[in-house]
């Protein structure tokens, strides 16, 4: 029996659920030296600004027990850069690709969104949520007003999908969720990083040159299951899963959490097959389940 | 080519105090397009936990056997673990990674010049580029941390120095290399230590004038380019930005990178 593994995500088909997560892919070019990345659901570009940022000083990642730390503070192109020399990358690539767009003030983030209306990207993600910038970031992210106010300032200039990012650094995520519901947001994914550090007693300093980082990896996974969990049943946008997905089984849980599709993001950077073995793997496991729509698994949970 | 491979460990010993050497077999290993002062980015095996692969030197080659040496310190977790794995183990190795160095037609005569750990990459260079002349700057710490003298052997002449003095001069390997410069001139110096060494480096090769690239290390996650965790500080017209040590690098002109 073969399994459907399409799923919709705002009204756009991903032949599978699975994307990977913005910031773990650069722009797709590193991947495809060792995989055919047009078999993945998706790609989230690394986040993009209005100027270019060099990002945070080195050291910018720390090994914890079953996570990593990273503090890499959005170094990227910004939107010229990335409209004249990344997007050719980008322009090659032939499965859904998502920018991920963040900035210091809300005006930044609309100016990005709007200079994207025409590039070749379908939908929109909004990084309201990166631990490792000071202006915004997670600021705007872990207020639902703040949060509400960009989502409808990127909603008013785009004419493409978007998909809000949530940040567990929120004291309440399931609030900044119908927030930015109620503004319009078409999707939200979850969740970023989680703020963490490490630290070097025999230097006694910080491992991070930015001394705090983002912890992600299998260590986050179950925080993340219970925010996708509480998050699906308060909205009636489509959920996008993440958190430490390392299987195709990891995948399948945050679906039966409720999410329509998932992002894999450290797996990639550990492994540049990760993300097709995910698939493969989920297949597998829809196919012993006797399922014959992968969608049916978004929000199957028995509880 | 770069390429994701399952090596297995074909043996694994202690090289010198904290140092150790590991050759692994790496079925698929394109060996015959490895740039000396590339690396290997090499999985711990028997440890899930520890996600991240971690950064080694290839001292040494065997492409009929598809093996490649490695040497590391010890450092902390991830390295111990591996300095206690057993032959017949296996893990993932992304190899060979990176810009290595890179000897133009006029480089005639080439002074290597090693810290530390950081003598480990430096062999390959007399290996693959057999029609050079060669003399090595080593300093170590002192006799216990010794290892890879051997390896110098085809060089016209191998200085030694040591902190201690209990192997070859007492000091830094920099005032072996500048009193060398008095007598002879080489035409590139290729080098990679620690940034104490590096640094002093520096002032010799501007003193003199030299051409100089310097193998960088940084902390490192993916290996292949797209985390962006593992950068070192380049000068720019700007000022300064950052680059990736796996892919823009190891190695760097002395001049552009920031130490």
């Amino acid at each position: 029996m073969t399994v459907n593994m399409s799923v919709n995500l705002c009204g756009i088909t991903l032949k599978n659920p699975v994307i990977a997560a913005s910031g773990t892919f650069a722009f797709g070019r590193q991947h495809s030296w060792f995989i055919d990345v047009n078999q993945l659901g998706g790609i989230a570009l690394k986040s993009i600004t209005l100027e270019k940022r060099i990002g945070n000083p080195p050291p910018r990642i720390a090994e914890t027990v079953s996570g990593i730390i990273n503090s890499v503070g959005l170094q990227n192109p910004g939107i010229d850069g990335f409209l004249t020399e990344t997007f050719k990358e980008v322009k090659a690539v032939e499965t859904v690709v998502i920018a991920n767009i963040a900035g210091s003030s809300i005006e930044e983030y609309a100016a990005v969104a709007e200079r994207l209306n025409d590039a070749p990207v379908a939908m929109l993600e909004l990084n309201i949520s990166c631990p490792n910038v000071k202006l915004g970031g997670a600021s705007l992210g872990t207020d639902p007003a703040s949060a509400a106010e960009c989502t409808r300032a990127v909603k008013a200039v785009t004419n493409k999908p978007l998909i809000v990012k949530l940040t567990p650094a929120a004291g309440n995520i399931v609030a900044v969720a119908k927030a930015v519901e109620d503004a319009g947001a078409d999707a939200v994914s979850l969740i970023n990083t989680l703020p963490a550090m490490a630290v070097d007693v025999h230097t006694r300093k910080p491992v991070l040159g930015n001394v705090t980082g983002g912890l992600s990896g299998p260590a986050i996974m179950p925080v993340a299951l219970k925010m996708v969990y509480d998050v699906s049943q308060a909205v009636s946008i489509p959920v996008v899963g993440m958190g430490g997905i390392m299987t195709g089984e990891d995948a399948a849980a945050f679906m039966l959490c409720g999410a329509t599709a998932v992002m894999t993001g450290t797996a990639n950077l550990l492994d540049p097959g990760a993300s097709l073995r995910i698939i493969d793997e989920l297949r597998r496991y829809a196919e012993k389940a006797n399922i014959q729509e992968i969608s049916a698994l978004t929000g199957a949970l028995e509880v | 080519m770069l390429k994701n491979l399952r090596a297995t460990i074909v043996s694994s010993e202690k090289a010198a105090e904290g140092i150790y050497r590991m050759v692994l077999k790496c079925p698929g290993i394109d060996i015959r397009h490895l740039i000396p002062g590339q690396f290997a980015h090499v999985g711990i095996p028997g440890h899930a936990e520890l996600l991240m692969k971690r950064p080694l030197s290839i001292n040494d080659y065997d492409e009929e056997r598809e093996t490649i040496t490695l040497i590391y310190q010890v450092k902390g977790r991830g390295t111990r673990a591996l300095s206690s794995a057993s032959p017949g183990e296996t893990m993932d190795v992304i190899a060979p990674v990176g810009r290595g160095f890179h000897l133009a037609a006029s480089d005639k005569k080439v002074f290597l010049v090693g810290g530390g750990v950081g003598i480990a990459p430096l062999p390959t260079v007399i290996k693959r580029w057999t029609d050079r002349q060669y003399e090595a700057f080593l300093g170590y710490r002192g006799l216990p941390y010794a290892y890879c003298q051997d390896d110098f052997g085809p060089c016209d002449n191998v200085y030694v120095a040591s902190n201690d003095g209990s192997i070859g001069e007492t000091g830094v390997v920099t005032e072996l290399l500048e009193k060398r410069l008095a007598v002879c001139r080489p035409d590139i110096v290729l080098a990679c230590g620690p940034i104490p060494m590096l640094k002093a480096l520096k002032k010799v090769v501007d003193a003199y004038g030299l051409s100089c690239q310097v193998s960088m290390e940084q902390r490192m996650c993916c290996g292949f380019g797209a985390c962006a965790t593992c950068v070192c500080g380049v000068h720019t017209a700007d000022g300064l930005d950052y680059k990736r040590v796996c892919v823009e690098g190891p190695v760097f002109d002395i001049r552009e990178v920031v130490l």
